[in-house]
């Protein structure tokens, strides 16, 4: 893990150490604090006893067959870079309050993936159970999405139109998506309008 | 609030650029053009792609909808977080945490359906206001004055269910049926508008008349001494548009055809009422369940 990102917390040397095995085999570890926010190892350091710093010092390495190596270094970055947030389980805690420098170091951790290591960084994300992460990158991958039309999307997306004519029809129908449209308008120009007013004022 | 969206960072042409928004422009260039590979990406599982749609606006998920059957049936579930925290976005809190009003119709999604085709405020007697629940019409004490509304939504094909309750006394007139766009809503003295012309079909829940361009269409539901509508009671209004006809059914009663050779314009459903501080609430509930 030479190439850390720039101004990276990296594990002390009085950290206790958490050790994982990549699905390549390869053997990394992670400080005990961060290594707590994600769910899945949270569980299993549960079940297998490893609630003390001895325990973990003697553990065997979690082996986590279904992340790469490459997707398992960018998640011992995101972790170690949040190992001082509440733990996995507190509710939707990073949107609530944000550190401006942690938010920084957030976008500038995203922007340096490309789209298949955010695809794979996701699908680890989701099996470890990293709520902070997974929310991240379902933003990015939603700023994606926004505002585009359906056949863009199909184009970013490689996604194939498996619909038959009658069923797109039907879909287009059902849903009176354009009156939902016209409220979401209506209510992002209130939203402008309250958020202008007091700008006005001051 | 401290987020930069990262499409804001991407916008190269930011008019307030500085040096340092100069160099992130740069740095981020290539995530401008980044694109998901193939790599399967059609494939994500349904619970990270719900992570993502919980992101995204209504219109956006439109597209999403559209885009492919993976994608249409992760947002099948019509009470998931996605369905959800739209819901939550749009429809009134009051008519969320009604305990009674959406009983018919549990998930996230068919009250949010319901809400896009409530009373439409802007589209009423000025006499009437629309609760903060959003769902509920309110008729304020005026003097000899008839007062409609219409909902938001008008329907020219397919099939649809309403259910309407009326709160308080009916008074001499309470109508309840279909307008098209061009019906009156408002007019002086205590008449039965709905009904009034030949832009409107009524069934006047106080003497049980059906109304149509100003005739009485006979007794509905056509029984010796029907009941008369007991307030607070749902009645379900059934707009079938392929056989041009119109029903009405009250619990599981369904009282008979009342309106037949319906014209194929687009038809809201509409009430009008005279008494002062009388309350109506209509709800979506979709497709009528048949049989």
């Amino acid at each position: 893990m030479a190439d850390g990102p720039s101004g990276a917390k990296k594990c002390r040397d009085d950290d206790v150490l958490f050790r994982v095995k990549s699905k390549e085999d390869r053997e990394y570890t992670l400080s005990k604090k961060a290594a707590q926010l994600s769910g899945t190892i949270h569980h299993y350091s549960e079940n297998y006893g490893l609630d003390n710093d001895e325990a973990i010092m003697k553990m065997e390495p979690m082996s986590l067959l279904e992340v790469s190596s490459e997707s398992l270094h960018h998640i011992i970055r995101w972790c170690e870079q949040h190992r001082n947030c509440p733990i996995w389980e507190e509710e939707k805690w990073w949107q609530n309050e944000r550190d401006a420098e942690l938010t920084k170091w957030e976008d500038e951790f995203m922007a340096e993936m490309t789209s298949e290591t955010l695809y794979n960084l996701f699908l680890a994300a989701n099996f470890l159970d990293i709520k902070c992460l997974l929310d991240k990158c379902a933003q990015s991958v939603a700023d994606m999405i926004k505002g585009k039309s359906v056949d863009e999307i199909r184009e970013i997306w490689m996604l194939e139109n498996d619909f038959t004519p009658e069923e797109e029809e039907k879909i287009k129908n059902e849903n009176p998506w354009e009156a939902i449209l016209r409220y979401q308008e209506q209510l992002e120009k209130e939203k402008e309008e309250q958020a202008s007013q007091p700008a006005a004022s001051s | 609030m401290h987020t930069v969206s990262p499409l804001v960072q991407r916008n190269e042409q930011s008019p307030e650029k500085t040096n340092v928004d100069v160099d992130k422009a740069q740095t981020n260039e290539g995530a401008t053009t980044r694109k998901l590979l193939a790599v399967s990406a059609t494939r994500l599982p349904h619970n990270i792609l719900v992570y993502i749609f919980s992101y995204l606006t209504a219109s956006d998920l439109k597209n999403c909808l559209m885009a492919c059957r993976h994608w249409n049936s992760a947002l099948a579930f019509e009470d998931s977080v996605v369905w959800q925290t739209v819901a939550r976005r749009l429809v009134p809190e009051p008519a969320l945490s009604d305990p009674y009003l959406f009983s018919e119709i549990p998930s996230f999604k068919q009250k949010l359906r319901a809400f896009k085709f409530a009373w439409n405020p802007n589209d009423s007697s000025k006499n009437n206001y629309l609760r903060p629940n959003g769902i509920t019409i309110h008729r304020q004490p005026v003097a000899q004055s008839t007062d409609g509304v219409r909902g938001k939504i008008g329907v020219s094909s397919g099939c649809h269910a309403f259910e309407l309750s009326w709160e308080g006394p009916l008074g001499t007139v309470a109508v309840i049926g279909l307008a098209t766009k061009h019906a009156a809503l408002h007019c002086p003295g205590y008449v039965p508008l709905i009904g009034s012309d030949d832009q409107s079909w009524g069934w006047n829940l106080v003497d049980n008349n059906l109304l149509h361009n100003g005739q009485s269409l006979g007794i509905y539901p056509a029984v010796n001494n029907p009941p008369k509508y007991q307030v607070g009671e749902r009645i379900r209004l059934i707009l079938d548009c392929d056989q041009h006809v119109c029903y009405f059914e009250r619990g599981t009663e369904f009282l008979g055809v009342a309106f037949k050779e319906l014209p194929p314009v687009k038809l809201f459903p509409s009430i009008c009422a005279v008494y002062g501080n009388t309350e109506v609430s209509m709800v979506y509930l979709g497709a009528p369940a048949l049989g």
